[in-house]
């Protein structure tokens, strides 16, 4: 298994190209059928451009990478991985994230998507009010004044 | 975040707590409709991380709750959110499934969802029976909520007609449930008869005598859409041990015991350890004291762990020293186990990667050993027999009963009020402005 790794292209939506092993796109369901069924030795993702897809390439390297090096699972491996990951997304800003989990939803790729959204998470846990959210993520609210307050009013012990 | 679909946004938001997502209902619209649909308040249940939530004995006091978790670093955090479940008495409950949490009282069955502090009582089981002096006076038995020895001699004190009572959903409807089996009035310590109260409907049913030797005392564990109490058969050491009752067929079924042997263990516990499964933990003196664990896997009994207790274990004179397994959980290649010992309420923890036994509380109850804040709604019943003015509004039910009460001298009296009075099409004054049947007519055509 070792002396031969098949090797294969990816190309992003502003034709960057990726050179990665099999295993690592089979990280990606979506990846995964695609080489199935095409066994071509380039494939374009329309949908993810360059910058993107670099980082989901560089993560689906490191976990390929600790898979099949920790056979047996040792516990340190797993640690080292944890504190990559934490490294890997608090170097991200936020619109990076949305374009990652847009990316990680599209090739279906599990275990970015949840840390992705765990990142998302845990930037909402820590506003203190929704106008705070509404600033940070960007989102426009569609209540009118009074639906708001009662709505605020409603929850109002939550705030305490 | 506009262009993320909203089944990404539900990903990202069902990983909050239920705090923050009562607080952030505010941001928008499609925030508050999408954390409100029930599809994401059962996936919240399932994403929440079980705690043991614990009262605290303080002097006189009532009791501090805390929430203990299971993660490695995580210590206990004092739950100021549940403050309010100190008000209804659920200290001493242990009665509880998704988040909600069922206090049997003596004047209701009070359901509340400490979390998002939700709370409705409904009417107690008693309104079944026709006999006042059996409504009078009686108190829950709190033998039926905390934890209780085992031991059949203990039993004898208690009074008659009690209950003990069940909580769950029904899995295939997604309702939930009370059951109450109630004592009967000869001395008995054996459950008699058996009684659902349905949270949907807020109305109890009679389903008649149980068919099973079950002691009043009895706590019961409710596990995968079934309530489980053992029978008294297990004490006297005949089969099968554990009765089930399935909250969707509402029929009883028998589950032995997962190891039978001539004599019978020093105590034994039903438990629900997560992960939906029934286990049984039990005492055994022989060879040495150990608390050995069954796990029901796929139908068949599979002792997953046995701790020794040789350490702790002394005997005293005349009481009996009991182990409950309270947490256990995975830790690298270890496992830890939190437990609590009867003797003064102390929980420990202990793992199999150490010898040392830790002692972490005494003075310590087990409200629930896996509890979830949860989004879960306490259901409000669609016809409430004796507690709806609590709503506001009036039941459909007393509208009717409304109805019955009407005498024929009402309706003549309110009639010749009618006729007395001019004629009109409209009751409330101004008549000139009623347009005539032919325009209206006109608009349609």
């Amino acid at each position: 298994m070792e002396n031969e790794k098949k090797m294969i292209t990816l190309k992003s939506s502003d034709d960057v190209t990726f050179e990665v092993e099999e295993a690592v796109v089979l990280e990606s369901q979506f990846l995964s059928h695609l080489v199935q069924d095409c066994p071509a030795p380039e494939h374009k993702i329309k949908e993810v451009t360059g910058k993107i897809l670099s980082k989901v390439v560089e993560y689906c390297e490191k976990h390929v990478v600790v898979v099949v090096d920790g056979g047996d699972s040792s516990s340190s491996s797993g640690d080292d991985l944890k504190k990559w990951d934490d490294k890997f997304i608090k170097e991200m800003d936020l619109s990076t994230v949305y374009d990652l989990i847009a990316a990680a939803n599209y090739l279906n790729i599990q275990a970015l998507l949840d840390l992705m959204c765990q990142r998302v998470a845990d930037v909402i846990t820590a506003c203190k009010d929704h106008k705070e959210i509404r600033e940070t993520l960007g989102i426009v609210s569609d209540y009118t004044a009074e639906e708001e307050a009662e709505v605020l009013k409603e929850n109002e012990w939550a705030f305490d | 975040m506009a262009d993320i679909c909203n089944d990404v946004v539900e990903d990202i938001l069902v990983r909050l707590p239920v705090k923050s997502i009562l607080r952030f209902k505010s941001v928008s619209r499609r925030w508050k409709s999408l954390m409100e649909s029930e599809r994401f308040v059962q996936r919240h249940v399932k994403n929440s991380r079980r705690k043991i939530l614990l009262a605290l004995d303080s002097d006189g006091a009532a009791p501090s709750l805390f929430l203990f978790g299971e993660e490695e670093h995580q210590e206990e955090e004092e739950e100021k959110d549940i403050w309010y479940i100190r008000n209804c008495d659920a200290s001493i409950a242990s009665l509880t499934c998704d988040g909600l949490i069922c206090i049997p009282r003596s004047d209701s069955i009070q359901v509340c969802n400490p979390a998002t502090r939700e709370s409705r009582r409904f009417p107690p089981g008693e309104h079944l029976s026709s006999s006042t002096e059996f409504r009078k006076g009686k108190r829950i038995p709190i033998a039926s909520l905390v934890h209780i020895q085992h031991l059949n001699n203990l039993v004898a004190g208690f009074p008659t007609r009690v209950s003990t009572f069940g909580f769950g959903k029904d899995e295939v409807t997604g309702t939930y449930k009370v059951v109450e089996l109630r004592g009967n009035d000869s001395g008995s310590n054996l459950v008699l008869d058996c009684n659902v109260l349905d949270l949907e409907t807020g109305q109890w049913r009679q389903l008649g005598v149980v068919p099973h030797r079950i002691f009043i005392t009895e706590r019961s564990v409710y596990v995968n859409g079934s309530v489980h109490w053992f029978t008294v058969d297990l004490w006297e050491l005949d089969a099968p041990g554990i009765v089930a009752f399935d909250l969707h067929t509402e029929e009883f079924r028998v589950i032995s015991y997962p190891n039978f042997s001539s004599d019978a263990p020093l105590s034994a516990e039903l438990l629900s350890l997560g992960e939906n499964r029934l286990s049984v933990s039990e005492m055994r003196a022989t060879p040495d004291v150990h608390l050995h664990i069954w796990t029901m896997v796929d139908e068949t009994w599979v002792k997953m762990h046995s701790i020794c207790l040789c350490r702790l274990y002394k005997p005293r004179l005349g009481s009996l020293q009991r182990f409950t397994p309270v947490l256990i959980s995975k830790q690298g290649d270890g496992v830890v186990f939190f437990f609590l010992w009867d003797y003064q309420h102390t929980l420990f923890k202990s793992s199999t990667n150490t010898v040392f036994t830790q002692k972490i509380y005494t003075d310590a109850r087990v409200v629930d050993s896996s509890y979830i804040p949860t989004l879960v709604p306490v259901p409000i019943p669609c016809c409430f027999q004796c507690t709806c003015c609590m709503f506001g509004k009036k039941p459909v039910e007393q509208f009717l009963k409304a109805l019955d009460e009407l005498t024929l001298k009402d309706t003549t009296n309110f009639t010749s009020k009618i006729i007395s009075k001019p004629l009109t099409m409209d009751s409330f004054g101004d008549v000139f402005s009623v347009p005539s049947y032919d325009t209206v007519s006109s608009k349609f055509c």
